[in-house]
């Protein structure tokens, strides 16, 4: 898990990239749900700095494809903040 | 009131939709092309956010605010991008006058001057009656006004805003550019930009669920009616009545904001799709009194602006020409 540390201006400075498998359950415009291998549930926001764009969150629902999230955490909002999302099989 | 076809579908679970589910849940059916809005009855709202959270649950809207707002029992505090319902406490002394919450520190909910009715008091019918010490509450769930001729449409440079096919103002989050004209173009201060997507977002009636025949998730949820949903001109008829009726109770502060010749419904506005019955101040609501569209005031913005430019040059022109002289 790597500790990069965000060279932009999002809050709060110091969070690190933090990384969690699972399949992508629901997806609303950036929003999506994330659950993992213990059945948990997580809820995301997709990053505008994420090399993705929201319309694909669908597609991944629909696959069912499980993935790997990379996401960091902010004191504003209890959510994920999602910078990087790869399939981990397809 | 069971709707009768609601005895067609008995079971707990479905596996489609139920056509036009919306007669059943809130009496009206959703067809494109005519104009549906919320009316909000503060006086029947009890705070118990119910709305919040079902607005929450359905466009998975994450939890904001974290933390104490200290703001009496209100801990939203305001609409925000993650944020499309918020229900105001605003806690009313013995005397009737406002104390605190979360429209902060009015003094007096007298409506005399909105409407010449009333006798000074937030509370209503409660004003004499209440013990010593124990305090009255207005509650108002507020929510996008989805204005008639909406500011913050008219604002956004990209077309990411647009009405629909409902009569209501949607943000298309594919579009928006994370600008932020949006956000100071809407006079009651709903429009927010999200710092975790970079998006504007707000309340979009659940264009969703309008859509697929469905009322929106707020309308479902509250438990006593304050929030209705149903076709604009059957709303506003329904408002007018509901007035009557709590002055005939001896609710004499009772009036809407938001509909035609109303307060809310100034400066261009039109009226708004979604409006309240109220029975304080609109400011005791956190709710602007003459609400104006920003694009009326770039005209006057740009000539005072012209104007104090040309008296700067005439000034600076002046000084310098009699400096030569000397």
């Amino acid at each position: 898990m790597g500790k990069l540390h965000l060279a932009v201006n999002e809050r709060p400075r110091s969070a690190h990239v933090q990384s969690l498998d699972g399949v992508i359950t629901l997806a609303q415009e950036s929003r999506f749900q994330i659950t993992d291998s213990f059945g948990i549930s997580h809820q995301a926001v997709l990053s505008p700095r994420a090399a993705m764009e929201p319309d694909q969150l669908v597609g991944l629902v629909h696959s069912g494809a499980r993935v790997r999230l990379a996401y960091q955490k902010t004191g504003e909002v209890i959510s994920l903040i999602a910078r990087s999302i790869r399939v981990l099989e397809g | 009131m069971v709707h009768p076809r609601a005895l067609d579908y008995t079971a707990s679970t479905f596996d489609r939709l139920i056509p036009n589910e919306s007669e059943l849940t809130g009496g009206v059916i959703i067809e494109p092309g005519r104009s549906y809005g919320f009316f909000t009855d503060t006086t029947l709202c009890i705070g118990c956010k119910a709305c919040e959270v079902a607005c929450k649950e359905w466009n998975n809207l994450p939890a904001d605010s974290v933390g104490l707002t200290g703001q009496s029992y209100d801990n939203t505090g305001l609409l925000s991008a993650n944020t499309w319902r918020h229900v105001a406490f605003i806690e009313t002394g013995s005397a009737g006058g406002i104390e605190t919450g979360s429209a902060g520190g009015i003094e007096t909910g007298s409506l005399g001057a909105v409407h010449g009715g009333g006798t000074g008091g937030g509370g209503g019918v409660r004003d004499n009656n209440q013990q010593p010490y124990q305090s009255g509450w207005l509650m108002m769930s507020d929510v996008c006004k989805h204005c008639h001729n909406a500011p913050c449409l008219e604002a956004c440079p990209t077309g990411a805003l647009f009405r629909t096919e409902f009569d209501t103002v949607v943000v298309q989050q594919d579009i928006c550019n994370g600008c932020g004209y949006c956000v100071p173009a809407c006079p009651f201060g709903v429009v927010d930009v999200s710092h975790q997507d970079g998006k504007a977002h707000k309340c979009t009636l659940c264009y969703d669920r309008l859509k697929g025949g469905l009322e929106p998730a707020c309308a479902k949820a509250c438990p006593t009616e304050s929030i209705q949903f149903e076709e604009v001109s059957v709303l506003q008829e329904r408002a007018r009545e509901r007035v009557k009726t709590l002055h005939g109770l001896g609710v004499s502060d009772a009036y809407l904001y938001g509909v035609p010749d109303a307060p809310g419904a100034t400066g261009d506005l039109g009226h708004l799709n979604a409006f309240f019955l109220l029975t304080a101040r609109p400011e005791v609501y956190n709710l602007p009194a003459a609400p104006t569209r920003a694009s009326r005031r770039v005209r006057p913005a740009l000539l005072s602006g012209v104007a104090t430019m040309a008296g700067l040059a005439i000034t600076a022109l002046a000084i310098f020409a009699g400096g030569g002289k000397r």
